[in-house]
């Protein structure tokens, strides 16, 4: 059959499809196909960039692990994000020109299809963002209850876990303060914590929060409203880390090792099978980050010449409960002197 | 034990006699069959061809209740194969024809398959002009339009 007769007699058909076929089927695709489907036409344009499309993604349950990145070029702290691997000769990280600039001393948690972002305005003032991943909008999101400096947020079942400091009878204290994303609400009241930890780092493991200081690690049980020690985890001075099925990860840069701490078992051991893509790396831990990609493991590092790459690291536990990584992909992202601030997970 | 039929008719007025239960894969022909039993169910704006592919994959997807629980004809593994088959052998325009068909008698499945399939086609295409020429879409953009929108898209870093 011609398709040339086709074309003469008829006149396309995707177009004259009802609007919510035409949602259903671009909701069936990844996003990062939508720039070339809003270069098509006015009609197919409005859709991709309706909110629509991706409350339909998560209808259809199509939605798709994307990497966001926070970088701080020449000081302006943009966010950007990561395009899949595609072998066209495309830049991996694109500028959301609709994202404002951000302030310094930002804290990011990713929860779902959101990124809530936690600014310092001053000593005595936050500003708080919730970013559409989706649409790409910046909405209202309620401040804290509280004026608190906060130093780091976890997220357990949707609800976000800030810890900050806050001046109240002439010194600093630190306070825990929750946020439920369902209900968009700050919980009332606060909760104590202890005056070390949260320096270096948090993250969570087994709905468990796990913070470090300069010479101590500790583990929050939020349902027991617990704190205690972890020596074991505390043999390695981790930082910039993730977790990744309950066991945690992060880049030593000074043995230039990916080290993994299994919180059930209490023990740290070197991922093996990286022996090739490490000794690339640099020796700036500021610039080095792991995030869990999908359950994957994304290593953000710096090689020489300010150059920043992002490793995606395929993780398997062999017998023994050795873990090993394969290397899937590994992107030049950006040469400059600038600053690496986060890497986020978000689905959308 | 005899089987329940019903009719459905085309829009050129083709009856075709059909299995209830394989009908009532449509949303639509369940509800109309509940309220209007024993009567033909005119679906003018489907062709004979259409409806009759149509029919062939409600057959193919049809759950039987052989007393012993619900078993399909086919297993999952079999039907995703037969599904793939089934778009495949279809040209476009004709897959548009059965993609309005699976969404105005509401064929969860069947609109699934179809959408993916359009879906597929569309993400195989290298770029925009592609697109436009595999779907036969006017370009209504002008060139200053579409260097807005690239740029949005691209921002260099």
């Amino acid at each position: 059959m011609a398709k040339e007769e086709h074309s003469s007699q008829t006149p396309s058909l995707i177009t004259s499809l009802p609007q919510d076929a035409i949602v259903d089927i671009f909701a069936r695709m990844s996003r990062f196909d939508y720039p070339t489907l809003s270069l098509v036409c006015k009609h197919f344009r409005s859709i991709v960039t309706s909110p629509e499309i991706f409350t339909r993604r998560a209808l259809l349950g199509r939605t798709e692990h994307c990497l966001y990145v926070v970088l701080c070029l020449q000081n302006r702290t943009r966010i950007y994000i990561l395009r899949k691997n595609k072998t066209n000769g495309d830049t991996p990280l694109v500028l959301i020109p609709s994202l404002p600039a951000m302030p310094m001393y930002l804290n990011f948690v990713a929860a779902g299809s959101r990124i809530y972002a936690f600014a310092r305005k001053s000593d005595y003032e936050m500003m708080t963002l919730s970013i559409g991943c989706g649409s790409h909008s910046v909405q209202p999101f309620p401040s804290m209850p509280t004026h608190l400096n906060l130093i780091v947020a976890g997220i357990i079942e949707g609800r976000i876990y800030g810890v900050g400091c806050r001046f109240s009878s002439e010194e600093w204290e630190r306070v825990m303060v929750v946020f439920d994303t369902k209900t968009q609400v700050w919980e009332p009241g606060m909760i104590s914590v202890m005056k070390e930890g949260f320096m270096c780092g948090c993250v969570v493991m087994a709905d468990k929060i796990y913070t470090r200081d300069y010479a101590n690690s500790f583990v929050y049980d939020p349902k027991e409203n617990k704190w205690e020690k972890d020596e074991m985890l505390n043999l390695h001075k981790w930082e910039n880390a993730c977790v990744v099925d309950d066991v945690l990860y992060y880049l030593d840069c000074n043995e230039k090792e990916l080290r993994a701490y299994d919180g059930k078992q209490s023990c740290w051991q070197v991922v093996k099978g990286l022996e090739t893509l490490l000794p690339e790396t640099r020796r700036r831990k500021e610039w080095s980050q792991t995030v869990n990609y999908d359950g994957k493991l994304a290593l953000f590092y710096p090689k020489e010449n300010c150059e920043i790459w992002c490793a995606e690291i395929l993780l398997e536990t062999r017998k023994g409960g050795e873990i090993w990584g394969t290397v899937e992909c590994c992107r030049h992202l950006v040469t400059s002197q600038s600053c690496f601030m986060k890497a986020l997970d978000v689905v959308v | 034990m005899s089987k329940k039929m019903i009719v459905l008719k085309s829009s050129e007025g083709v009856s075709f006699v059909v299995e209830e239960a394989v009908a009532r894969q449509s949303k639509i022909i369940s509800f109309l069959v509940e309220e209007f039993p024993d009567r033909e169910l005119p679906l003018t704006n489907m062709t004979s061809e259409i409806l009759r592919k149509t029919i062939e994959y409600c057959k193919k997807h049809v759950v039987e209740d052989d007393g012993g629980g619900d078993s399909s004809s086919s297993s999952s593994g079999d039907l995703k194969e037969w599904d793939v088959k089934f778009v495949a052998e279809i040209d476009q325009p004709r897959l548009m024809d059965l993609l309005m068909a699976a969404n105005y008698l509401d064929i969860p499945s069947l609109l699934d398959v179809t959408c993916q399939k359009v879906a597929d086609t569309i993400a195989a295409c290298n770029d925009e002009k592609e697109i436009r020429a595999t779907f036969n879409i006017e370009n209504d953009f002008t060139e200053e339009e579409v260097e807005a929108i690239r740029m949005e898209n691209q921002y260099p870093i």
